[in-house]
């Protein structure tokens, strides 16, 4: 062994121990969030939904914005991951695991929400044994579920043969967990390696449109075929649906990646953030054109019931979530960011910018659920109020902590890194 | 629905219900087959039948109990469906819900009423096709207040036990005691509280024993000393015997039940003069506007509905407040799908001027204007039926098929300073019942020509005489019709327009009014001047026209006098309000030297209420010792309750203050001792509903439920003192027929049989009426129905009669013969003269200036005790009216009804909020001449520029909205509803689904102004003699 | 017909035959019954039979006869609407409270409410009064969004919400144009004395005393055509008690009756038509 393969060899162990304890510490903060987090849930599971702030005249809030920012979420990250394993991007490589995976947990977060939110939670599985074919809601559980499957299917094939090979170390927990996890198999040949990229193209291929069209396009017409709420009833909903899932999974997936090679003390891959990044704004930009497009034809057709969502969400009293979090923060701060010259060679302004467009997905999605319910169906009805209260927002803390715990769990015992060294390019 | 093949009464329902579900379960959908089925369906909004059961909660008349609504003065009649349901320690049933009884016309408008004769087992089923007809027959209409009535009796909240006071008066702590010591210290007195026993204040002496010695003190035949020595004990002030006796001292403020309380108890059975409902602060204006309007009793104005062509309401708003909505909505709402038009003269567009032709915005109190300009408009165009005024006499009126007649053609003695009419014997003729018209240049006897002439302008035997009309005429030409536009606020055009019409429809018009014309210093004048309109149209007893009736089945006298005590005491002197009293007469003109009186005399009108208190707390012209309060609200009804609560507050001013309540309420809050009344839904009571129905009728009220086991009714509580005093009027040999009185429902049992047996006893009840009767109660009541101390109430051959009439909540005339003369006129009819002269007014005085008010209505502005104008420097008018969803102070544990709207925002024009910067909902304080408030404003524009104005139902501060002590506990408070903390509801929306705290709001009797003279209340009429609580200076600011 | 799914609902719904076990009667005959009840609905045997299969028995357990519906109060092929007049509605809110006191709906839930609309400046100012219970609307959009079919259109033009099968997600409110849904949040009227104990059997369920975690807290509850009070031969509340007599209620597929009538005149209309949802409650200008 070198000189300098032992100081790595130390460099790593050392790291490796800093790790494990940031790894710990980590882990804590999410058990105490999950803690807190149940506490809140344990206490809407008992009182009910009168321990929120929903009402009769806002009867969907956080946990609806919660549910569909992280459909959103799975769906971008999952279109990210075909990008790669049906389009062969393959300069994206390193984060299609991640994609999938995220995507996966993404949607078990966003289930939990939506469960959370049903007034007889006792009752969810009523959602599976009837089905009205003229409920979207109703396709959507059912596309969520097949989603789901096929993710963790096609998650299982790209992980295959690490998975083998890391059963066959017969080491440790994560050893024992991918026996598990193989399912029997043990090939690990390149036509095995062929049959599985294959698979995932397939898999890819058949997910496309169920992300499209059944998991986000289909969550987007969940609120767009809603004729009683205008501002929801557009055609180009589900459409801005899908692009902001873009946005929001890319942006995701590069603060995710920069995040965990770092707090591991790895190395990033620059031109692939710059690429996703850029990627980011592009589907940023589209996905303003679109909502720019919305508003102008809501303004242009002076449609009392539109104008009055648009009046709310433009001067309501929640208007700063519009033009602090979802204008200024979620696009104008990361465009400049990505395309500054004096930022855009910088890792952490790029994740900072990734970190911001997440945020302000999280200000659309609040936007698109809340301030359509503020205006009343009928004008003699009084104006509806609404901001999350503790209890939603400890409880929603404690359900993104779950989602957060699964997927360092996952990270850390599942081979979702790609097994390839380190990216040449450093920062 | 698979039930088919099932008796629908089977109530085997676990049964039905597991098999219902097995059946469900048999067809529960795989996977895929239901969205198939769903598509191929043919509708895929259906779907197989689930969620549906066969449960109806059906009953039978063993459920039901037809009763009387007490949720406000109207007193409809309701039935109660009443389910088994017992709660211990809380109720003996549960009172399931509340409709309209069947058999009753008030409550069955449009469709009729259902045979009386119907037996209760059938019509507690109904009949009828809801699916054709759209009716069931089960039930009729109620108002909301009504229905919320559940609300009242169960009411957690509820007064349950006697309690006395812990410290001071108003301090909020009390201590239950047993209803015998409750009783035990208001005969005897407490020593810890402090208060004087009923036992040392009821000294009575008959008031000619006393006035015979006190005319030999003025003849000087005996000393005062010597009168003094004798009557000191007895009398309240033997320099002042007119005052009456002690008793006088012992007072009652109560709200109904009053033959029993007033007549029985107050006047017959301790000989007080002083009891008062409240009637000062209702309408007295109006009825005595009414009364002085016609020569013999009429106190209403109420017009045939049914088949008028054009009725004007003046400040009034029958579709939901007047008495009651629950027909006179229905009747409008039906009349105007007919055809009828109708005027509404209100300030602000009430819920019935949203529905008039003409809304008529005038400035609050000068209503009397209004129709004043009217009148000219009518005499100018000669628009009046002169055909009926000329008619000087019933036989001439006779002869044109007139029911009525007028005073038109009277004349009147202007050389007499009280002017009154002309008599035959001014003119030295022998003729006690005759007027004096002018006809062929001469006098005449109005009983003597057919007709005479309706203006007159002369002098007879060197008197000036007019006859009335021309008097009325000239004060109607006093002002143009440009100044009668600038004192209404209504232009010229609408003035002509409303006139026209009025006079364009022969007999088929009307006018009518309530409070918004009477509750004003000018209101007598007011309602007098509208009442002069009906006389130009003569539209009296017409189908179609003004109708009197009020025609029931005498529940007190027939077969058991109820109003006469045998060897009952005669009250006299003056009343502390001195209502009915002349000052002049009185021994304190000259003891205070004449005009000014201190305070105001009401020599016409029967009831001054808001007078009491302060003026016992003025001593004038004498305190009070004890003042008994039940089923009123001093505090928030009456004008400045502010000032009330500081004198009640005052142990020294009443010593002795006891409040029957059925809660804590701000009254209560500042009593000795409070003790729990039943609720309505739990006594019998029975009061009379306003003459505008054309059927005869008599409703009862009874128990339909228990809901606080240890509330006593009043009643029962005052026959239990009076015999601890020995008084007359209860226990043994009570009525004239001797016999006894020992609990107030064999008072009501008697009532039931008067009006059984009154014309054609009603039919007896059958076996098994009776014994649905008996089962239905012992349901509802279980121990608190004792049956044979009912049936021993009547004699035994009457018992059955009495459940007749008990079983149908009363008795009602059947329909279809309302009118007589081939349909022209009303049966029940007033058939007098009707006055555009009133001689009682003209030789009044005004109790400050001394001068005699006016024959002839006049316009009057807003005026203080002493004459001068109100004025205040502040911008806005202020007036106030009756929610829609409360019934005065009653009904705030209503929570269904405190959803519906939460508060009392003040309205204000957009004009006037805008020149404020106020939006509608904004908190704002209402600063009066003498008191500020705080709160909502609703801009609308259903109300006139400078005018603003609220419902006065609202502002409480006790009645559970805060928690009290007792028995060193504290109790709960009603809180407001609502799991967020925003605040959804909104003036001139509709609520946010919450029902708010009970202390919502503001009262707005507190901004009224105080009398700079009287200093310790508002402003009245002086000759109507009821409160002026409609018109108030105040500016509105953002709070 | 045993599949999965109907072992799930076999054990997701409460258990037919326990109850069947807690009466006093037959559960044999109640198993037999209801399956054969079910077959009788499918229209794959005639009542005809079913009356015969089980008159006997049904006769000795429960000593009455088993009969043919009566064809008087037979109400197939009813299907019920109403018709508000605007022009008589007063806006008083009786409807609004008559709703809550036959519905004992809880603090939060009202069936009916009554919209004011006020137009013009003073002077010439004007209000409508606009009450408005469920719409029934013949192409519900609550029913069409509601992911389990809780709320579906019945036969007798009832949109139904079985409060025992909804799962509280309130996409039905948020799709109401009306805003005709609230949910029962679980609030009760402390203040009233015996609230919880008298309950209405909406829907024809009797539900018995209101308690926490038992339907409907939880869901979502709206208007119901008084269906109890129809099937015991009573108006709706709101109807029967409506004091502008503006409130009219009937067969709609009848031509004589009432509502057929006013429904089809010149002044009948429909809240938000534009929407498609043909509305059972018609409206007169
Ligand atoms: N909902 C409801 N109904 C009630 C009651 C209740 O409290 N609530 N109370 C019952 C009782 S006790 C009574 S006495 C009756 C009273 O019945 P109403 O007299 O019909 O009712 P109010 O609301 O007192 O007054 C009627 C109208 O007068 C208007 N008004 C105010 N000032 C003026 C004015 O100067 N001129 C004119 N022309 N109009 C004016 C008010 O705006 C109001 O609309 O209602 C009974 N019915
Ligand atoms: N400014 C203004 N003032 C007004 C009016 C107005 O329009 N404007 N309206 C006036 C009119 S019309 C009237 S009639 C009066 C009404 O005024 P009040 O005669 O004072 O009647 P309520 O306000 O109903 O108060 C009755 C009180 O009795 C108690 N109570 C309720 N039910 C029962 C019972 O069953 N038994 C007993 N013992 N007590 C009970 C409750 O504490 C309730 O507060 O107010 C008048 N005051
Ligand atoms: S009007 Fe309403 S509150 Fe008044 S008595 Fe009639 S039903 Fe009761
Ligand atoms: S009004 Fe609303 S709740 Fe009623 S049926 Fe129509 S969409 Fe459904
Ligand atoms: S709340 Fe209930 S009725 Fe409404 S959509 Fe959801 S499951 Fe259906
Ligand atoms: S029909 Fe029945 S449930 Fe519907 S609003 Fe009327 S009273 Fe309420
Ligand atoms: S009860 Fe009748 S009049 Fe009153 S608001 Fe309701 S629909 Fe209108
Ligand atoms: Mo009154």
């Amino acid at each position: 062994m070198s000189q300098s393969a032992i100081l790595q060899q130390q460099h790593n162990e050392e790291s490796e121990t800093i790790t494990a304890k940031r790894f710990k510490r980590w882990m804590t903060a999410l058990v105490i969030s999950m803690i807190a987090g149940g506490g809140a849930i344990l206490y809407r599971a008992i009182e009910g939904l009168a321990v929120t702030n929903l009402s009769a005249f806002v009867p969907w809030g956080a946990w609806v914005a919660f549910y569909i920012f992280f459909v959103g979420l799975s769906a971008g990250a999952f279109l990210l991951s075909t990008l790669i394993f049906v389009f062969g991007m393959e300069q994206y490589e390193r984060v299609g695991r991640f994609a999938l995976f995220t995507a996966l947990i993404c949607m078990v977060v966003a289930l939990t929400f939506i469960l959370l939110d049903l007034g007889r939670m006792d009752r969810s599985f009523n959602a599976m044994t009837f089905w009205n074919v003229m409920s979207i809601l109703s396709w959507e559980v059912r596309f969520y579920l097949i989603y789901m499957v096929l993710l963790a299917t096609e998650l299982w094939f790209a992980m295959r043969i690490d998975l083998v090979k890391l059963a066959k170390e017969k080491l440790g927990f994560k050893s024992k967990l991918a026996n598990v996890i193989r399912l029997g198999s043990d090939d690990t040949s390149d036509l095995s390696a062929k049959k599985d990229h294959r698979w995932m193209k397939i898999l890819g291929i058949i997910g496309i449109p169920i992300a499209i069209i059944g998991v986000h396009g289909g969550t987007g017409t969940l609120f767009a075929a809603v004729a009683a709420q205008p501002y929801w009833n557009t055609p180009l909903f589900p459409i801005i649906f899908v692009v902001s899932a873009l946005v929001s999974g890319t942006a995701l997936l590069i603060a995710m990646y920069v995040i965990q090679r770092k707090v591991r003390g790895k190395t990033v891959d620059l031109t692939m953030i710059k690429g996703l990044a850029t990627l980011m704004i592009f589907f940023l930009v589209i996905d303003l054109t679109l909502e720019f497009y919305e508003f102008l034809v809501a303004g242009l057709s002076l449609k009392p019931e539109k104008m009055a969502v648009l009046d709310v969400m433009f001067t309501g009293p929640m208007s700063w979530s519009f033009w602090g979090v979802q204008l200024f923060l979620g696009a104008v701060v990361p465009i400049y960011l990505v395309f500054s010259k004096r930022t855009n060679q910088s890792v952490k302004a790029l994740t900072v910018a990734a970190i911001l467009v997440v945020i302000g997905i999280i200000g659309v999605r609040f936007n698109i659920v809340v301030p359509t319910q503020i205006v009343q169906s009928m004008k003699g009805l009084p104006q509806g109020f609404y901001f999350p209260n503790w209890v939603e927002w400890l409880s929603s803390i404690g359900v993104v902590a779950m989602g957060l715990f699964l997927y360092s769990l996952g990270a850390k015992f599942l081979p979702l890194e790609t097994e390839e060294g380190d990216v040449n390019s450093h920062e | 629905m698979s039930k088919s093949a099932f008796d629908k009464k089977l109530n085997r329902r676990s049964f039905v219900k597991g098999a219902g579900i097995l059946s469900a379960i048999a067809v529960a959908s795989p996977f895929f087959g239901s969205p198939i089925r769903q598509m191929t369906s043919g509708n895929v909004w259906a779907d197989d039948e689930h969620g549906i059961g066969s449960a109806t909660e059906d009953y039978t008349a063993e459920n039901v109990i037809y009763t009387t609504c007490e949720q406000c003065n109207t007193h409809c009649t309701i039935k109660a469906y009443v389910k088994e349901g017992r709660i211990e320690g809380g109720c003996t049933s549960l009172v399931r819900k509340i409709a309209g009884n069947p058999y009753s016309p008030l409550t069955m408008k449009p469709m009729g009423q259902i045979d009386y004769a119907k037996p209760v087992a059938a019509a507690a089923l109904g009949g009828g096709s809801v699916a054709v007809a759209g009716r069931g027959l089960r039930g009729g209409r109620t108002c909301l207040k009504g229905q919320a009535g559940i609300q009242t009796a169960y009411d957690a909240y509820r007064l349950k036990k006697p309690m006395k006071r812990v410290g001071p008066r108003g301090s909020g702590k009390w201590k239950t005691i047993s209803w015998d010591q409750a009783y035990e210290e208001i005969v005897e007195g407490s020593n810890d509280l402090g208060t004087p026993g009923l036992k040392d204040l009821i000294a009575y002496e008959e008031e000619e024993t006393v006035m015979g010695d006190w005319e030999q003190v003025k003849e000087g035949n005996l000393s005062q000393e010597d009168f003094h020595e004798k009557y000191k004990d007895v009398l309240i002030d033997t320099k002042h015997p007119d005052f009456g006796p002690k008793v006088n001292q012992v007072a009652c403020l109560g709200g109904d039940r009053r033959h029993f309380t007033n007549t029985r108890i107050w006047n017959q059975g301790f000989g007080s003069v002083n009891f008062d409902d409240h009637g000062g602060i209702c309408g007295v204006s109006s009825v005595i506007g009414n009364v002085r309007s016609f020569e013999h009793g009429k106190r209403r104005t109420y017009t045939d509905i049914d088949h008028i062509e054009y009725m004007i309401a003046f400040g009034t708003n029958p579709v939901v407040a007047n008495k009651g909505p629950t027909w006179m909505a229905p009747q409008i709402t039906n009349a105007i799908e007919r055809g009828m038009k109708m005027a509404v003269v209100d300030s602000r567009l009430s819920k019935t001027a949203e529905k008039a032709h003409h809304w008529i915005p005038i400035i609050p109190g000068t209503d009397g204007a209004f129709a004043l300009a009217m009148a000219r408009w009518i005499i100018e165009n000669e628009k009046y039926d002169k055909r009926y005024l000329v008619n000087p006499n019933k036989e001439a009126a006779d002869k044109d098929g007139e029911p009525t007649w007028s005073d038109a053609t009277h004349l009147v003695n202007l050389s007499d300073p009280a002017k009154q009419k002309l008599r035959p014997a001014d003119l030295g003729i022998e003729e006690e019942e005759a007027f004096v018209v002018f006809k062929n240049g001469k006098p005449q006897l109005s009983t003597e020509v057919e007709e005479a002439d309706l203006e007159v302008d002369t002098v007879i035997d060197g008197m000036e005489v007019k006859s009335t009309f021309t008097l009325y005429k000239e004060e109607v030409m006093k002002h143009t019709l440009e100044e009668y536009s600038n004192i209404t606020g209504i232009d010229v055009a609408m003035i002509k327009d409303v006139a026209k019409e009025f006079t364009s429809h022969g007999k088929k018009a009307a006018a009518f009014g309530y409070r918004g014309n009477a509750m004003h210093t000018n209101g007598y004048y007011s309602v007098r001047a509208m009442n002069i309109l009906n006389h130009l149209v003569g539209n009296y007893d017409w189908k179609g026209g003004s109708i009197s009736s009020g025609a029931n089945y005498g529940p007190f006298e027939g077969a058991y006098d109820l109003d006469t005590v045998p060897e009952g005491k005669t009250p006299w002197g003056i009343p502390v309000t001195r209502k009915q009293s002349n000052y002049e007469q009185s021994t304190l003109f000259e003891r205070d030297g004449g005009y000014p009186a201190l305070r105001p005399w009401f020599s016409a009108t029967g009831n001054s209420s808001h007078e009491l208190i302060p003026s016992a707390a003025d001593e004038y012209p004498y305190g009070l010792k004890a003042l008994f309060i039940y089923r009123m609200n001093p505090i928030l009804s009456f004008p400045n309750g502010h000032v009330y609560r500081d004198i009640l507050k005052d142990e020294k001013k009443i010593p002795l203050l006891v409040t029957l309540d059925i809660s804590v309420s701000e009254g209560a809050e500042l009593s000795d001792y409070v003790l729990p009344d039943l609720t309505y839904l739990e006594r019998f009571g029975q009061e009379t509903i306003y003459p505008n129905q054309l059927h005869k009728l008599s409703s009862i009220m009874q128990p339909v439920t228990r809901v606080a086991p240890d509330a006593k009714a009043v009643e029962d509580v005052f026959i239990e003192l009076s015999k601890r005093l020995d008084l007359p009027g209860v226990g043994d040999n009570a009525f004239t027929d001797g016999s006894s009185l020992n609990s107030y429902e064999e008072y009501y049992m008697k009532m039931a049989a008067n009006i059984a047996y009154d014309e054609e006893p009603v039919p007896d009840a059958d076996k098994e009426e009776q014994q649905i009767f008996v089962n239905a109660r012992e349901k509802a009541l279980q121990e608190f129905f004792d049956l044979d101390r009912l049936k021993q109430a009547v004699k035994p051959e009457e018992w059955a009669k009495v459940v007749y009439v008990l079983n149908r909540g009363g008795r009602f005339e059947e329909p279809g013969t309302e009118y007589i003369n081939d349909g022209k006129h009303v049966k029940y009819q007033y058939g007098g003269q009707a006055n555009f002269y009133d001689e009682v007014t003209a030789r009044n005085k005004h109790s400050f200036s001394g001068e005699f008010h006016s024959g002839i209505p006049v316009y009057e502005e807003i005026k203080e005790y002493d004459e001068t104008t109100y004025a205040r420097d502040l911008p806005l008018i202020m007036t106030n009216w009756k929610a829609k969803h409360i019934g005065t102070h009653r009904e705030i544990s209503n929570a269904w009804l405190r959803e519906i709207r939460e508060d009392n925002p003040i309205w204000m024009n957009g004009i006037d909020a805008n020149g404020r910067g106020l939006k509608n909902g904004d908190t704002v304080k209402i600063s009066g001449s003498d008191y500020e408030a705080e709160g909502r404003v609703m801009v609308t524009e259903g109300i006139r520029p400078g005018v603003v104005g609220c419902s006065y139902n609202f502002g409480h501060t006790a009645y559970a909205s805060k928690p009290i002590k007792v028995d060193g506990k504290w109790t709960g408070a009603a809180s407001e509803y609502g799991h967020t903390s925003y605040e959804f509801s909104e003036p001139k929306k509709e609520s946010g689904l919450y029902a708010k705290g009970r202390d919502t709001g503001f009262s707005a009797n507190d901004l009224l102004s105080l009398d700079p003279i009287l200093k310790n209340n508002g402003l009245f009429d002086p000759i109507g003699g009821s409160a002026a609580q409609l018109y108030a200076k105040v500016e509105v600011k953002k709070a | 017909m045993s599949s999965k799914y109907d072992v799930l609902i076999n054990k997701g719904l409460v258990n037919g035959a326990d109850i069947l076990k807690s009466s006093k009667y037959d559960t044999k005959l109640g198993l037999n019954m209801a399956a054969d009840a079910r077959r009788l609905s499918d229209g794959l045997i005639s009542e005809q039979a079913f009356v015969e299969k089980y008159q006997e028995s049904v006769g000795k357990e429960f000593k009455q006869k088993l009969a043919l519906q009566a064809t008087t109060d037979d109400q197939s092929g009813v299907k019920w609407g109403m018709v508000i007049d605007l022009r008589k509605c007063v806006g008083c809110e009786t409807c609004t409270v008559s709703c809550k006191a036959e519905n004992r709906t809880p603090p939060g839930v009202s069936y009916n409410q009554v919209f004011v609309e006020e137009e013009g400046t003073f002077p010439n100012v004007s209000r409508t009064n606009i009450a408005r219970p469920c719409m029934h609307c013949d192409k519900p959009p609550c029913a069409s969004v509601c992911p389990v079919r809780a709320t579906y259109k019945a036969d007798n033009g009832i949109v139904v919400q079985d409060s025992d099968r909804c799962i509280g997600c309130r996409y039905c409110m948020v799709a109401c144009p009306y805003g005709a849904r609230t949910f029962d949040f679980g609030e009760n009227y402390d203040e009233m004395t015996g609230y919880q104990e008298a309950t209405s059997p909406e829907h024809g369920m009797d539900r018995g005393k209101r308690e926490d975690g038992k339907s409907p807290i939880g869901t979502v509850r709206k208007c119901n055509f008084c269906f109890h009070r129809l099937e015991r031969g009573e108006e709706p509340a709101c109807v029967e008690t409506c004091i502008g007599d503006a409130r009219f209620f009937g067969d709609l597929n009848n031509p004589d009756s009432v509502v057929s009538k006013m429904a089809n005149s010149s002044r009948a209309f429909r809240l938000k038509e534009e929407y498609g949802t043909e509305p059972r409650v018609y409206y007169l200008r």
